[in-house]
């Protein structure tokens, strides 16, 4: 018995995760063809999801300290790095601003890029400005510093793995998350080179 | 039996408040080194630092004390961000265990968010996968049987309906209890094991933990029981709840 219970209760639970994490586009399409106000009850069904309930402080690559709900009202491209990592970050930033060069006139003004680092040893508002510069981020890039415990609890939101290895540098996956207006997860790639086509036609709905 | 594989696991880590200082249910475990069970890259060996470890897992009756401070952790309160729907189903109502059986049996259908969040109301932290693995791996106290011999046992029969109370499986040197043989338990890095579904197509590190081809670069290829440990910690997500994993919170010791 027990073990069709975990069945049933692992295949609700992937389902659930599924929708939310990849499906995400779908099934908010459909809930806003039947609703006339759609944009009112989106924004109501994705406020209990929203990311902007971590209450951790962040340091910008300016030297601000901010919380992540200051970016409320802002549509936000998340990704997580280490400004050390030689190989897949660069490709992470290329990625995105690949992205960049696709948004739609209307959200220019409110989509943000945000580059979280797993280095929180190491990834200090300095280290972020010279990376920023290196990688020639202008100023809609919000690059940010967090204590370990912060980095931890916003990549299990994001759903990026990551662990520390013994020469400092980190192992990861590689994800770019678009976050909603409210801040919860409206779209995900996931990969190295990934077609960006989920993020950029759910900006185009935000 | 792969459903089976994928509900097992173990701790996480967090940060802890530096004026706290260990409660009389913890034990320190001095620092020391172990092979990794699994790592593709460089040094194998993993340092542990001293820390403080509960010596038994957080219990039904400890969490509901949580909960009252904390009326947002609540079952009708709690937010669909931190939790999945199975959050404390267990439990008669939001501040109501109900059956007085599991009163001091260890708390289940926690997300890791909420093992994490009262952690640090606790004024601790959850231990990291290598600390659990650490403790994990001292020899029982009573029982000459080898660790592996005696998890794998466990893993072979279901939970129980009602889960024993905590302190009633087996103890090990290290006096902490239960690390096998009563519940999974949620570690601060179980999102460290890089790989899965989602992440080995691109950058993950860890794709050898896959199938067969994770047999020849594990360090230890008799430890089944640690294969299945880290398939668990794979499949999770911080805000799934499963009805045997809990959780125990540690601490720095310095």
């Amino acid at each position: 018995m027990k073990r069709y219970f975990n069945i049933y209760k692992l295949t609700i639970l992937f389902a659930f995760i599924t929708a939310f994490t990849f499906a995400c586009n779908a099934d908010k399409k459909a809930a806003s063809e039947e609703t006339v106000n759609a944009v009112t009850v989106n924004n109501k069904e994705t406020a209990g999801e929203s990311l902007y309930q971590l209450e951790g402080e962040w340091h910008s690559q300016n030297g601000d300290t901010l919380q992540l709900a200051e970016l409320n009202g802002k549509i936000p491209v998340v990704s997580m790095i280490f400004t050390r990592c030689g190989f897949a970050c660069p490709r992470i930033v290329a990625d995105i601003k690949n992205i960049e060069k696709q948004i739609p006139a209307e959200k220019k003004d409110s989509v943000v890029f945000v580059l979280v680092s797993f280095d929180s040893e190491r990834d200090n508002p300095d280290k972020l400005k010279e990376f920023a510069t290196e990688m020639k981020l202008d100023d809609k890039w919000i690059l940010l510093h967090g204590g370990e415990q912060e980095v931890r609890e916003l990549s299990m939101l994001l759903n990026v793995k990551y662990k520390k290895q013994p020469d400092g540098s980190f192992a990861h996956s590689n994800g770019i998350t678009l976050l909603d207006a409210n801040g919860a997860i409206a779209a995900h790639v996931e990969g190295l080179g990934t077609d960006p086509e989920p993020i950029v036609s759910k900006m185009k709905e935000l | 039996m792969i459903i089976a594989l994928a509900l097992i696991t173990g701790p996480v880590a967090c940060a802890n408040d530096p004026k706290s200082s260990p409660t009389a249910d913890m034990v320190k475990i001095a620092g020391g080194s172990y092979e990794a069970f699994f790592e593709t890259t460089g040094d194998k060996t993993v340092r542990v630092k001293p820390f403080y470890l509960d010596t038994k897992a957080v219990t039904n009756a400890e969490y509901l004390e949580f909960v009252k401070a904390n009326p947002k952790w609540s079952r009708s309160k709690v937010t669909r961000l931190y939790t999945d729907a199975g959050y404390l189903k267990h439990w008669k109502g939001d501040f109501e265990i109900g059956n007085p059986q599991i009163r001091n049996s260890p708390v289940t259908n926690v997300s890791w968010f909420a093992a994490n969040a009262y952690s640090k109301w606790k004024g601790k932290r959850l231990p990291t996968m290598a600390e659990w693995e650490y403790a994990g791996r001292a020899s029982f106290a009573n029982d000459s049987r080898p660790v592996e011999e005696v998890i794998l046992d466990w893993y072979s029969k279901p939970s129980q309906k009602t889960l024993p109370p905590v302190g009633s499986s087996l103890k090990n040197v290290l006096n902490v209890y239960d690390m096998h043989g009563l519940i999974w338990e949620w570690v601060s890095d179980f999102n460290g094991i890089v790989m899965g579904g989602d992440s080995r197509s691109n950058s993950a590190i860890q794709r050898d933990l896959f199938c067969a081809s994770g047999s020849f670069s594990a360090a230890d290829k008799e430890d089944y029981a640690a294969f299945m440990r880290f398939a668990f910690r794979g499949s999770l997500e911080a805000r799934y709840s499963v009805n045997n994993l809990g959780f125990r919170c540690a601490m720095d010791a310095n």
